[in-house]
């Protein structure tokens, strides 16, 4: 927290550095600079240093004051006492099911809205996409007793069906694209192609998809992200003690077995892993995306 | 034509129009889920109206909302500004600013409850080091909103931040030299030019970060939620978020038409603070213009 | 424009994977219980952990699975109802959840049907008639009881100077002002607070009490003296300074116990196992004594045989295994619970001493608690109408007027009971 306001307060020094920059100015101030970018970058990811240090020591060394600051030798028998309790292998199996169908659903149902709604004229146009822009607004506590009960009826309780299906109706997404689509799906190359004899699935494919790539990434990562965090939804209907996602999981590891407190944290360790190393290894395309299609 | 926005609208129809509706109807019925429901009319929403638990989730819901959106905005201007500026190591920078945001947000919510323990936490142990007494931060109602607005704010301050430097990298050179050349300042700079141009990107961010914020669960049922409380917003029932009391009373206590009514209650509230919060942004961009 | 290699390539990779996703959608990776299989759901603590081995050996020709989930239990297993699928064949109902579950009878198999009179004889009458219907129904066999005693770190109080055996603890704190005396030296000499918060006087006070907040015929009977009495004393307590506002049974509990900070705690039977497992290193230093006050009951739960399960007959033969006299000794020297059958208590793991109390014999010291300790009547509504009363508490210690504080929650419950029924 000191940090943090310690960075705070040094803002006006580096807005200076930045117009300073502008002009080519003298050195001093980009050392200030580039001090706050990388103490904010540890306060960034001390964390999770911390999470791996209280994962790799036992219960006790945990609730020593003052703690204990480096990591110990018990790490994989923390990890295996993990696994050994929950089935945490088969509760990350379920997530990446579930964010990935979700991901490629959003993605494949919205582009094609999105497309239809910005480049065709039809009928009722106007007002389906209003509709689309209201549910937009509409948060999902709202539906969220109803659709357990529509689970109930249809049998989905405590499946995945009962997450994917219902998080594949995205309006954010299908605005989003309509946005991106219609500032960077020229009508021209649409053009172009009719005369070439596409017909509409083969437009779609061939013309909007390769321009809003960027927006496709964003919009896929943001899903995935949100699909991989979702909680509330899961909590209530994943009721199988055995096929759980991993936010669940991970919530049930820290109230069943919440005195072996080194254990619980070898599994948020763990938890947070997966969608780490997959950022890491795609990470400038990650950030690119995001910047590319947030702006726009 | 149509077969391509089909899917879509099946799927909102079964879940999302229909649900929102039933969810209306409901509302005016009391039901267990288990037995049938029985009509009361606008009974829950009278009941509503009186229940101080209801207004102190909203309370603190709106603390919640307060300590994290606020710093959370400038401190990801700030780090866009700074971000915008650095042109070494850049994508290392960045990475590390957005490793916050794709953690799996329940584990963090654990890490963070072991952090700001009372007895053991690291926190504690660094105010301790540095001369000031320890922060009971779990165990007072305020403790507990700043805890989890501080959770909040830790991961979503860099994917904001982010936002902001796309928007400050989409602003032209230009704009700056012609301000250089009419003698405008560093900070005359950034306020009168950079700030304002940003405003689309921070009227996003801020309507965004308010639908989301006011709609907050996980973080503080995570960290209220122990072997001895579930559920109930912890000491002082100061982390029970309006949508925590939604799901305690709906699920937990079992009340489905009175949950749905708490639902309802919860979607006007955001939907007027919205409003609110976009007129209030567009309103100050009416005033820097002239 | 014609679609390159490249393109249809992705095009075929994309579309398997749209399709791969409708395909998953389509198959279901859980399984519901099918038959042949027996599910028991328990919450961690809810028998010992070798009852619970031990019964999936002895039934592993009926795939026996027992879930431990933490958590909300009553939540997902009332979700659970709700949802109607992957109902457990057995399940472990919560004393406090009880009251509520008596309400839904319907959901479970009435047990007189499965049991004959003699083998419901062993268990107290009083506890049967927790799980009983207004129209006979039995719905829960009673795992344990729990009876309270104070529990304390006679080495603790050993170097503070004060007494530290179990008598002359008793003699010391044998009324809530001596105990807070003794809190007060507690404090001085070690610095260590007597109760966990204020929350915990104000219940174990009630626990201790014949009224509680709702009367049987639903009347709010929450500005009672008795409340009131409980309500002064956890105010004494904060004023006193001997409660370490923590919340009970969070890391932040656990650690201060691992650290000495919480020497004493008023506790039922069954806290016996959230200390073992909190404070695993401590064996042997903690004693039980009588509760300041009298005797409180608190908890003591039930297993169940909800109505949709469709081997009855071998979900009762689990249940017996859980609740047999040696099962419920064991669990009692591994978590505490007190054994809800009169049969348990002349079993060998019961007479001998225990461990992690320094060889002490505490089950006598129970046992004398049960002799005068209240069985009262608990409103399905309980939870919501004192919800109030502890979170008005917190208030106070954080600086609230008592009075406004007593005012607001007495308000507070009784719309809580309005909103409730």
């Amino acid at each position: 927290m000191t940090v943090l306001s310690r960075s705070t307060t040094a803002a006006p020094a580096s807005r200076a550095a930045v117009t300073r920059r502008r002009r080519r100015g003298p050195g001093a101030p980009r050392v200030v600079l580039y001090t706050l970018l990388t103490v904010g970058a540890v306060v960034s990811i001390f964390p999770l240093y911390w999470l791996f240090v209280m994962a790799s020591n036992t219960t006790s060394d945990i609730y020593k004051s003052p703690p204990v600051f480096v990591p110990g030798p018990w790490l994989f028998d923390n990890i295996g006492q993990v696994f050994d309790k929950i089935d945490f292998g088969g509760a990350l199996l379920n997530t990446v099911i579930v964010s990935c169908s979700v991901t490629v659903l959003v993605l494949f149902f919205d582009s094609l809205a999105a497309f239809t709604f910005a480049k065709f004229d039809f009928p009722l146009r106007k007002t389906l996409f209003t509709i689309v822009l209201v549910t937009f607004m509409l948060p999902m506590q709202l539906s969220i007793i109803p659709q357990f009960i529509t689970m109930t009826n249809l049998g989905w309780v405590g499946h995945l069906q009962a997450l994917i299906v219902p998080a594949a109706a995205n309006a954010f997404g299908i605005f989003w694209l309509r946005q991106y689509i219609l500032s960077s799906v020229p009508d021209e190359l649409m053009d172009a192609a009719m005369i070439d004899g596409a017909g509409f699935f083969r437009q779609w494919w061939t013309v909007c998809i390769p321009l809003i790539r960027p927006g496709l990434g964003f919009l896929g990562i943001f899903t995935f992200i949100g699909s991989w965090n979702d909680y509330l939804w899961p909590l209530i209907v994943l009721n199988d003690p055995n096929h759980l996602t991993l936010q669940v999981a991970m919530a049930q590891l820290n109230t069943t077995f919440a005195n072996n407190y080194s254990m619980v944290m070898a599994g948020a360790l763990l938890s947070v892993l997966p969608l780490l190393v997959v950022f890491l290894i795609g990470a400038r395309q990650f950030i690119g995306d995001i910047a590319k299609g947030a702006i726009k | 034509m149509y077969l391509a926005v089909a899917p879509f609208f099946i799927l909102f129809i079964v879940f999302g129009l229909y649900p929102t509706l039933y969810s209306l109807v409901l509302s005016f019925q009391d039901w267990n889920g288990l037995g049938d429901p029985t009509w009361v009319g606008l009974q829950n929403f009278q009941k509503l109206f009186a229940d101080p638990t209801f207004y102190l989730s909203i309370r603190n819901t709106f603390v919640i909302f307060a300590l994290s959106t606020f710093p959370m905005l400038v401190i990801a201007i700030v780090i866009a500004a700074m971000l915008n500026s650095a042109v070494r190591y850049s994508t290392a920078f960045r990475i590390a600013y957005f490793i916050p945001n794709i953690t799996s947000v329940v584990a963090m919510a654990v890490l963070f409850g072991s952090i700001f323990g009372q007895n053991f936490g690291l926190a504690n142990t660094l105010l301790h080091a540095v001369g000031l007494p320890a922060v009971p931060w779990l165990s007072t109602p305020f403790g507990i909103q700043v805890t989890v607005s501080l959770l909040i704010t830790y991961q979503w301050t860099g994917y904001n931040a982010i936002i902001f430097l796309a928007g400050m990298q989409s602003i032209g050179g230009e704009v700056y030299e012609a301000a250089k050349i009419d003698g405008a300042g560093a900070f005359r700079s950034f306020f009168s030019i950079t700030l304002p141009l940003l405003r689309p990107t921070v009227i996003f961010v801020l309507v965004v970060s308010t639908i989301t914020g006011l709609q907050s669960f996980t973080e503080a049922q995570v960290l209220t939620t122990t072997a001895g409380s579930t559920n109930s917003g912890g000491a002082g029932q100061g982390g029970l978020t309006m949508v925590l009391y939604f799901y305690q009373q709906a699920f937990g206590f079992n009340r489905f038409g009175y949950g749905a009514a708490i639902a309802w209650g919860v979607f006007l509230i955001v939907v007027v603070f919205t409003i609110i919060s976009w007129r209030f942004t567009a309103g100050r961009k009416e005033e820097a213009r002239s | 424009m014609r679609i390159t290699t490249k393109r249809r390539r992705t095009a075929a990779v994309l579309a398997t994977a749209v399709a791969a996703a409708l395909v998953l959608t389509g198959c279901s990776t859980g399984s519901s219980a099918s038959t042949g299989k027996l599910t028991a759901w328990l919450w961690p603590g809810a028998v010992g952990d070798s009852v619970v081995s031990s019964a999936k050996k002895e039934f592993a020709s009926d795939k026996l699975q027992v879930n431990v989930i933490g958590g909300d239990f009553k939540q997902k297993l009332v979700t659970t109802f709700t949802g109607k699928t992957n109902v457990p064949s057995i399940t472990g109902v919560k004393g406090e959840d009880m009251p509520y579950f008596l309400q839904q009878s319907s959901l479970f198999t009435d047990l007189k049907s499965l049991v004959p009179a003699s083998y419901l004889a062993q268990f107290p009458k009083w506890k049967l008639a927790e799980a009983t219907t207004a129209d006979g129904k039995l719905i829960g066999i009673p795992t344990d009881i729990g009876p309270s005693a104070l529990f304390y770190r006679q080495d603790v109080l050993a170097k503070a100077g004060l007494p530290s055996e179990p008598a002359a603890v008793a003699d010391a704190t044998s009324t809530w002002d001596k105990y807070f005396a003794f809190g007060k030296q507690l404090k001085e000499k070690t610095g260590a607070s007597l109760e966990v918060s204020t929350g915990d006087v104000f219940s174990w006070s009630m626990a201790q009490a014949d009224s509680g907040f709702v009367s049987k015929s639903g009347k709010f009977t929450g500005d009672s003296a008795t409340v009131k009495q409980a309500w002064d004393r956890a105010v004494t307590a904060e004023k006193a300074g001997v409660v370490a506002n923590i919340e009970d049974g969070s890391p932040d509990w656990a650690s201060a116990v691992n650290q000495g900070k919480l020497p004493t705690v008023i506790g039922a039977a069954w806290h016996a196992g959230d200390i073992k497992s909190a404070a695993p290193d401590t064996s042997g230093e903690w004693r039980v004594t009588a509760t300041p006050g009298g005797p409180g009951n608190a908890g003591g739960s039930f297993l169940t045989i909800p109505a949709a399960t469709s081997d009855k007959k071998a979900a009762l033969k689990v249940i017996e295994a859980m609740v047999a006299p040696s099962a419920q000794a064991t669990t009692y020297s591994q978590v505490g619970n007190f054994p809800s059958s009169s049969k348990a208590l002349t079993e060998s793991a019961l007479t001998k001493g225990d461990a992690f109390f320094g060889g002490q014999d505490t089950v006598s010291v129970f046992q004398k608690s049960i002799e005068s300790m209240p069985t009262k009547y608990t409103s399905p509504y309980d939870a919501q109408v004192s919800a109030p009363y502890l979170t008005e508490l917190t208030n106070v210690q954080t600086g609230k007027d008592p009075d406004k504080a007593w005012a607001d929650a007495v308000k507070a419950a009784k719309s809580a009971l309005e909103s409730a029924k």
